[in-house]
């Protein structure tokens, strides 16, 4: 229970700096995921049932501050994120930073393929979305991961019980 | 409890394979529902759960957006402080000006308004220079004062500058009358603060009394003001007491002057090129 408490902590902090620091530090409108980058730390050190239920709670959170006709596509999205990365869970598998890193580059572009399928943007302009959203995004999340990936290592080592 | 306990298991059972399944079930059953059923659900989970969260949200953008407002209304702020006193600038520029028009109206010459630009550098001030010359029609003797009194003449002119020799030069002397006694005698530099003049004794000047201009050098118009007389004392020859004249002008502190535009007199031109006293 007092993990649970302490990581919907984390959860309301990581909504706060998506809110308010991934603004500010905006590059040419594009801002890094935290979001992303906390589901799949979730998912990456507890396991597929962790990740995607807090895939599901996180994106359902971005849902209901999204448009109401897309209700549901970021939920399926971050659930099947949570799912996939959990696969990899770091209690059975040994991951370097790099390969962190990475993998979280393919579950942003996972992520991101899933929801343009889902609202139905992939019959349209999708690879100019690609290259012009989601590329860009997925760099620079990449590179805000990498302290957060430094520090959960060097505070928590391959715990899982963090 | 054990409900629980067995639903988990069975959710967890094949990697999550069962519970991914039924999340991704519910994220489908989102997606099917009417727009109606849509808004229901964010508006419930809205109210309920993730009320808390948007009120730490709003605060920290609300601290965000204080942080830009207090920016801008400081940068407003000096602003509004920068043309307040652009605005105490021209207002007491106006009142002098007003002044000047009434000053005007009594001498009746014309009048050029002069800034000073320099003054001599020397511990004793005696000079100003001006950014009047004789492109503006400043000649050499034309008298320089302000609203509150004389303050000297135009003793050397260039094309866009022009030189003031001020009351407190001791080379300047000149013909200065007391207002209430109309007696006549000479003022003749001074220092610091303190202008020198002689006057005939038992003429019945006292501390208190005004010095105007009294026009006979040809240079200076009768009646502008100089100053009062602080103090008294009898000279070594015992018809002349020595005044010391406290000027109304306090002629560190000028920043703008006028000069009337008066040529001397032509009878004593010719007096004022063999005789120091104007």
């Amino acid at each position: 229970m007092i993990a649970f408490i302490k990581h919907l902590l984390c959860f309301v902090l990581v909504v706060v700096l998506q809110t308010t620091l991934a603004s500010w530090i905006s590059f040419s409108d594009v801002v890094p995921d935290f979001i992303l980058i906390f589901v799949v730390v979730m998912a990456l050190r507890h396991g597929p049932v962790e990740g995607m239920l807090w895939g599901f709670f996180a994106g359902f959170s971005v849902d209901v501050y999204a448009p109401i006709e897309w209700l549901g596509a970021q939920t399926i999205a971050f659930t099947c994120v949570g799912f996939a990365v959990g696969q990899l869970e770091e209690r059975f598998l040994n991951l370097n930073l790099a390969t962190k890193v990475a993998l979280l580059g393919l579950a942003f572009m996972l992520n991101d393929l899933i929801y343009y399928a889902i609202v139905g943007i992939i019959k349209d302009n999708v690879g100019v979305l690609i290259l012009t959203n989601t590329l860009p995004g997925c760099v620079y999340t990449m590179l805000c991961s990498v302290p957060v990936f430094h520090l959960l290592y060097r505070s928590f080592g391959r715990s899982p019980n963090a | 409890m054990k409900f629980f306990r067995s639903l988990v298991l069975l959710l967890s059972k094949g990697h999550g394979l069962v519970l991914f399944i039924f999340l991704l079930a519910a994220g489908l059953g989102l997606r099917q529902l009417s727009m109606k059923g849509k808004e229901l659900v964010v508006e419930g989970a809205v109210s309920s759960v993730y009320y808390p969260a948007q009120s730490v949200l709003s605060l920290t953008n609300r601290i965000r957006s204080l942080s830009y407002e207090n920016d801008s209304l400081k940068k407003e702020n000096a602003r509004l402080r920068m043309e307040r006193d652009n605005l105490r600038e021209g207002q007491e520029e106006l009142v002098r000006l007003r002044e000047l028009v009434h000053f005007d109206n009594v001498w009746n010459y014309p009048i050029v308004t002069a800034r000073i630009i320099g003054r001599n550098p020397g511990r004793f001030l005696t000079t100003f220079i001006v950014n009047r010359g004789s492109d503006h029609g400043i000649q050499v003797n034309m008298p320089v004062f302000t609203v509150q009194g004389l303050v000297g003449r135009i003793s050397s002119v260039s094309k866009r500058h022009a030189k003031v020799q001020l009351l407190l030069d001791p080379a300047l002397k000149l013909s200065v009358m007391a207002q209430r006694t109309r007696v006549v005698g000479f003022l003749e530099g001074g220092s610091g603060n303190a202008l020198m003049a002689m006057i005939p004794s038992y003429m019945g000047v006292k501390v208190g009394d005004t010095l105007v201009t009294s026009g006979l050098g040809g240079i200076f118009p009768k009646g502008i003001v100089i100053g009062t007389v602080r103090d008294l004392r009898k000279g070594d020859v015992d018809v002349v007491t020595h005044l010391e004249v406290a000027p109304f002008q306090e002629f560190t502190r000028l920043e703008e002057l006028f000069i009337m535009e008066k040529e001397p007199d032509w009878i004593v031109r010719e007096l004022l090129e063999n005789d120091s006293i104007h």
